[in-house]
């Protein structure tokens, strides 16, 4: 079998086998080329222009290295608690990788940002979600490479791929347990965006010591349960610490930045002006899903007169004029409905935190706690170990924002009833 | 304060108070599991999505915390036992902004649930999580959740299928 590697700015070189090559090259993952990974965060980092294509290299790549760490430490745990069989750990590592590299190849145009006009899923009453799409995705289109190739030796089929990003049970048996590595609170999903993105947007904010935890990454057991669950290595809580530090400046600073948020609101209004029906495809329509991308929406909104295509390319954003503290009290929240009273109707974009802390930050499972495994097996909460982890938490600021030639007006208000 | 201001998080700080008393434990687990079937009962409304240890919502680990910084719980470790969250200074006021009848569905679930362990808990969750795609099919539904629980037999996942049936779904016979 043939072996490929790709230069890779966070990871030196990320190698990849055959059948991965081939899906890479597939029309469908090219497309993520055209994805950027931070939407319009380039409005204010000039530099972050990376896209889904990169990321999705990453995250196999640090996602096959966890993988290896996990197995070579607790091939017991894997056999008699989770009841994995081991003599097909070659073909889960496969599968991972598969499930890694495309689990963001349903993403919308400018990513999370085009997820706020996702259609409807009449299952669940709520929006789908681009995992939901990827999964389509690799069912219909990727079904021929992944299960025809010739460099295909472990029988994985396209479904299984899917499961994984999907969390089907019903299909993955106990292989199941493999989800928190592609969506958990140790996942390789934000293990590469906080390093990437920050290498792109040019801030110092996301790096942590990727090594070090590849290196004490581990499984425990929950204490109220008994379940198995990543854990770290007590040598390693450092680098834990410093990944929930990261996770919380690089969204305090880039994917929350107010200007950045100004221009995720900018983009909705357009894409709704620009989408038939404001709704994207359903994934039923993959064809048509697929048609649009970064450059499909970028030429539609070049040229349109619409007002928020035109304040997108004259730089020309809403302005924050009032925003809570981070974690406000109760009085902060007062304060915060006082001045919604006195601004009134020019308000035209009210933003929360709590909404986008889950949407950028984390993926579905990314809230759990992380747990220390001392060397006597039993486990504590990071928050134990770190004063600093005890009180980051997530974020809920809120913030108000009104047209730039209305600011003036608002600041005024606001400081002549004392709430600036 | 206004219901709006804090949402759902006020409603956890309500089951926390209501559990106090009757909880074996009131961990982590518990709080994400209670909350799962007061989402499912149409009382909360957070995303969940299931894991090998039952339905998890980050929504809900995010608001626990966020009630914490405003007093409305304390959250404690306790070595090798886990968390153990009880009321806290502003519980009461917290609370305020709760109908009765939102109270009252809380109620509900605490009386028929609220006594069992997060062992248990977590398995009935799970049960719960996959309830709509069996259709009383219980065969299926069990082999489902053993799929994602094999540490637990089927004779549990069996009884905790009738106990959804009888407390939960108010199925008689």
């Amino acid at each position: 079998m043939k072996f490929y590697e790709i230069r890779d700015p966070i990871y030196g070189f990320i190698g990849l086998n055959e059948l991965e090559m081939d899906i890479v090259n597939h029309p469908v993952f090219q497309r993520l080329r055209r994805i950027k990974q931070l939407g319009f965060t380039e409005m204010v980092y000039p530099s972050a222009k990376h896209s889904r294509f990169e990321h999705s290299l990453g995250v196999m790549d640090l996602a096959t290295r966890l993988y290896d760490e996990i197995v070579k430490k607790n091939s017991h745990i894997l056999k008699e608690t989770i009841g994995l069989d081991c003599g097909e750990l070659d073909r889960d590592r496969e599968l991972i990788r598969l499930a890694a590299l495309l689990h963001d190849i349903g993403h919308t145009p400018f990513s999370h940002v085009g997820e706020n006009l996702m259609p409807t899923n009449p299952k669940t009453a709520k929006p789908y979600k681009h995992e939901h799409y990827s999964a389509a995705i690799i069912k219909e289109i990727f079904k021929d490479v992944i299960e025809d190739h010739e460099a295909s030796v472990y029988n994985i089929k396209a479904r299984d791929v899917a499961a994984l990003i999907e969390g089907d049970e019903e299909i993955l048996k106990t292989r199941f347990f493999w989800k928190v590595l592609i969506s958990g609170q140790l996942d390789a999903d934000r293990g590469d965006y906080l390093l990437r993105d920050s290498y792109h947007a040019g801030v110092k904010y996301g790096i942590y010591d990727v090594d070090r935890l590849i290196n004490t990454i581990t499984i425990g057991e929950d204490p109220e349960t008994t379940d198995p669950i990543l854990a770290i290595e007590e040598g390693g809580w450092h680098v834990a610490e410093s990944l929930v530090i990261s996770r919380y400046h690089t969204f305090t600073q880039i994917y929350f930045h107010k200007t950045r948020r100004a221009y995720d609101y900018h983009l909705t209004k357009a894409l709704e002006d620009i989408l038939p029906g404001k709704k994207f495809p359903p994934p039923e329509e993959l064809e048509d899903f697929l048609k649009w991308d970064d450059w499909t929406v970028g030429y539609k909104i070049l040229n349109s007169s619409q007002e928020d295509c035109k304040r997108i390319k004259e730089r020309d954003h809403l302005r924050m004029v009032y925003e809570t503290p981070e974690k406000p009290t109760e009085e902060d929240l007062n304060k915060f409905e006082k001045s919604k009273e006195v601004l009134g109707n020019i308000i035209t974009y009210e933003d929360e935190a709590k909404n986008s802390w889950y949407k950028f930050t984390t993926t579905e499972g990314g809230d759990v706690e992380i747990y220390i495994k001392k060397e006597n097996g039993t486990i504590s909460p990071l928050s134990e170990y770190s004063t600093i982890v005890k009180e980051i938490g997530g974020i809920r600021q809120k913030r108000l924002y009104v047209f730039p030639e209305e600011k003036n007006d608002a600041r005024n208000k606001l400081i002549k009833e004392g709430l600036l | 304060m206004s219901k709006a201001t804090i949402g759902d998080a006020a409603k956890l700080v309500y089951l926390v108070d209501r559990l106090e008393d009757v909880s074996p434990q009131v961990g982590k687990t518990v709080v994400q599991k209670m909350m799962f079937l007061l989402d499912k009962k149409g009382v909360v409304n957070y995303d969940y999505s299931l894991y090998h240890y039952g339905p998890y919502s980050p929504a809900v680990e995010n608001d626990l915390n966020y009630v914490e910084f405003l007093d409305g719980v304390e959250i404690d470790w306790i070595k090798n036992q886990g968390y153990f969250i009880k009321p806290g200074r502003s519980t009461a006021s917290l609370e305020e902004s709760l109908s009765t009848g939102e109270k009252g569905a809380i109620d509900g679930v605490v009386e028929n649930f609220g006594q069992m362990r997060a062992l248990d808990l977590s398995l009935l969750a799970t049960v719960l999580y996959f309830w709509d795609r069996f259709e009383g099919d219980a065969d299926g539904l069990t082999t489902a959740v053993k799929s994602v629980k094999p540490q637990y037999s089927e004779g549990d996942i069996r009884e905790k299928i009738g106990l959804l049936k009888i407390k939960f779904f108010g199925i008689s016979g």
